[in-house]
């Protein structure tokens, strides 16, 4: 029996979106990753989801769904403009607050859906920020402990400096008086005092940072591996893709690393 | 029997295989909505109806650079989905009975190679497609196991998408993105480069899925034979075929640089009706 191209072009269709298809049916069919997140182990929240785990590649949708979260109070706690809250990824928060200095990003996510939910949650070695907002709307919904509130107190983002967007160079070259208007984001949340790691500006791990110019800088490469828990993926990829795509918080990875880097100086 | 006499001028107009255009049209466009909708849908603003898969996640080979990982440990490689494994074993199906046919009907990247082909052609004519010598090309069309073996040992030891730091069909239809390493822009550009000299210089000698596929040619169930009685050696199916294959002096082709696409056959640009053919069980 011969084969015309039109039986080819039959054939060729039928097999690959028929296959599609029946492995639609046999729910094989992702192209997304698995979207639900560990589920806490101990305490009285055993077997809810982990807010831990919340990954970057999770839109406000996903964490409202998981979380049981109104996406009206994750619209005003992440300052969300877009008509589609739910759509919106939580890696976008990054970019969208970049002149914060990745101060805010799934980080900030995980520990506001924790305290939101009263759950159990590490402040050991946390560094993600929150919006006034969002400590505003925690406040209002669960009682927090005094460690808590410590470190909100802290870690909550001036007013003065979320109103504004100011220009990055403001940000990365604070004078050293730090006068009034100086914008540099500090551990206390308040403006003017310039970040001590700004001093070794040429070693500070920022979006265009890649894992070689971690091992460049000096970082042993067990180290690295040791932090991210994985083999060192490729070289040349930069930290904070690979931390999206991973699900990792940028932010919280980009800590740890620079850790890594100040250490090895 | 062959026919000893010298090459008859074909007696009719030679055809083309406009089918086999149109699906492959078809793939491109619907691939090239694909990756516009995934950039939207990271804003937020995809269409619905419109799948926003990234293309990692509708490429067969992330199935094959996966297979080991997750034989060893039932996880994917980082950026593939299960999405990839269904379409490797689709492409492997394809392959068992019709040889490479995913390349030739199918792979957007082969389809923007042959456009880019077609000034190539305008521009060099019959040269074109013949600038490197038979000896050292032969050699060259083994470049891509290497390739393929490559990639398959670098993924399975560091775990990750290493062939999405120099992949032309991610660079192609993500260049307006920040995803897209600058390696995969400069293997596109060569790409593009080389497509105005060699057809589809990527399948020939670059390309690591093209080399997995091009095994089932060895043992594929459609063969596709030529019918040395019939045959008038105008070596059409020579000059039509974009892999180079000398289909005239074969009887059955398993070149495994054969990308079953049909151009070679009375379908298309043959002259000789039931000459060359794709041909299921045994020739008649």
């Amino acid at each position: 029996m011969r084969i015309t191209p039109r039986w080819m072009a039959v054939f060729v269709v039928t097999v690959l979106f028929g296959g599609i298809l029946i492995s639609m049916g046999l729910g094989e069919w992702t192209t997304k990753k698995n979207r639900a997140p560990r589920k806490l182990t101990e305490g009285k929240y055993a077997g809810e989801n982990n807010p831990a785990d919340i990954r970057g590649s999770y839109t406000f949708g996903d964490v409202s769904r998981l979380f049981d979260i109104p996406l009206e109070d994750l619209a005003v706690a992440f300052r969300i403009l877009e008509a589609d809250v739910a759509a919106v990824p939580l890696r976008s928060l990054e970019e969208n607050f970049a002149y914060l200095e990745d101060k805010l990003g799934t980080g900030s996510v995980k520990l506001f859906v924790a305290l939101y939910k009263g759950y159990p949650y590490d402040l050991s070695g946390e560094d993600a920020f929150l919006l006034p907002e969002a400590v505003e709307l925690i406040k209002q919904k669960t009682a927090l402990s005094q460690e808590q509130l410590d470190y909100l107190a802290i870690y909550t983002i001036s007013e003065a400096t979320t109103l504004t967007t100011p220009a990055i160079d403001e940000i990365t070259q604070p004078s050293a008086g730090g006068s009034e208007g100086e914008t540099a984001l500090t551990p206390t949340g308040g403006l003017g005092t310039p970040d001590p790691k700004q001093d070794h500006e040429e070693f500070a791990i920022a979006g265009k940072t890649t894992f070689q110019n971690l091992l460049d800088w000096g970082v042993r490469q067990e180290d690295i591996e040791k932090t991210i828990a994985q083999p060192l993926p490729s070289l040349n990829l930069l930290i904070k893709d690979w931390a999206a795509a991973e699900g990792f918080s940028f932010s919280t990875l980009k800590a740890q690393l620079q850790a890594l880097v100040d250490a090895a100086k | 029997m062959e026919s000893s006499q010298p090459a008859k001028k074909p007696s009719k107009r030679l055809k083309t295989n406009r089918i086999r255009a149109w699906v492959q049209l078809f793939f491109f466009v619907l691939i090239a909505l694909i990756a516009i909708n995934h950039t939207l849908a990271e804003d937020g603003k995809g269409i619905a109806f419109l799948s926003s898969a990234s293309l990692h996640a509708l490429c067969p080979f992330g199935g094959v650079v996966s297979l080991y990982q997750f034989i060893t440990t039932g996880t994917f490689v980082q950026k593939v989905h299960q999405s990839s494994l269904v379409l490797m074993i689709i492409g492997v199906v394809l392959a068992l009975f019709a040889g490479p046919v995913f390349c030739g009907w199918v792979c957007p990247l082969g389809t923007f190679q042959e456009w880019i082909a077609k000034i190539g052609k305008k521009i060099f004519k019959k040269r074109y497609n013949h600038f490197i010598p038979s000896k050292i090309d032969n050699i060259l069309r083994y470049l891509r196991y290497i390739v393929l073996i490559w990639v398959i040992f670098m993924t399975a030891r560091s775990m990750t998408l290493v062939f999405a730091n120099v992949d032309p069909y991610f660079a192609l239809f993500n260049f307006w993105t920040s995803e897209v390493a600058a390696g995969g822009l400069i293997v596109l550009g060569v790409t593009i480069l080389a497509s105005l000299f060699i057809e589809r210089p990527w399948c020939k000698y670059a390309c690591p899925y093209g080399a997995f596929l091009g095994i089932f040619n060895l043992f594929r169930i459609f063969s596709l034979r030529r019918n040395a009685e019939t045959c008038i050696n105008c070596k059409v199916c020579d000059k039509a075929c974009p892999m180079n294959i000398e289909v005239s002096k074969l009887s059955v082709v398993r070149n495994h640089q054969c990308i079953s696409c049909m151009e070679c056959t009375s379908s298309a640009h043959c002259p000789v009706p039931q000459t060359v053919d794709f041909i299921i069980g045994a020739k008649k």
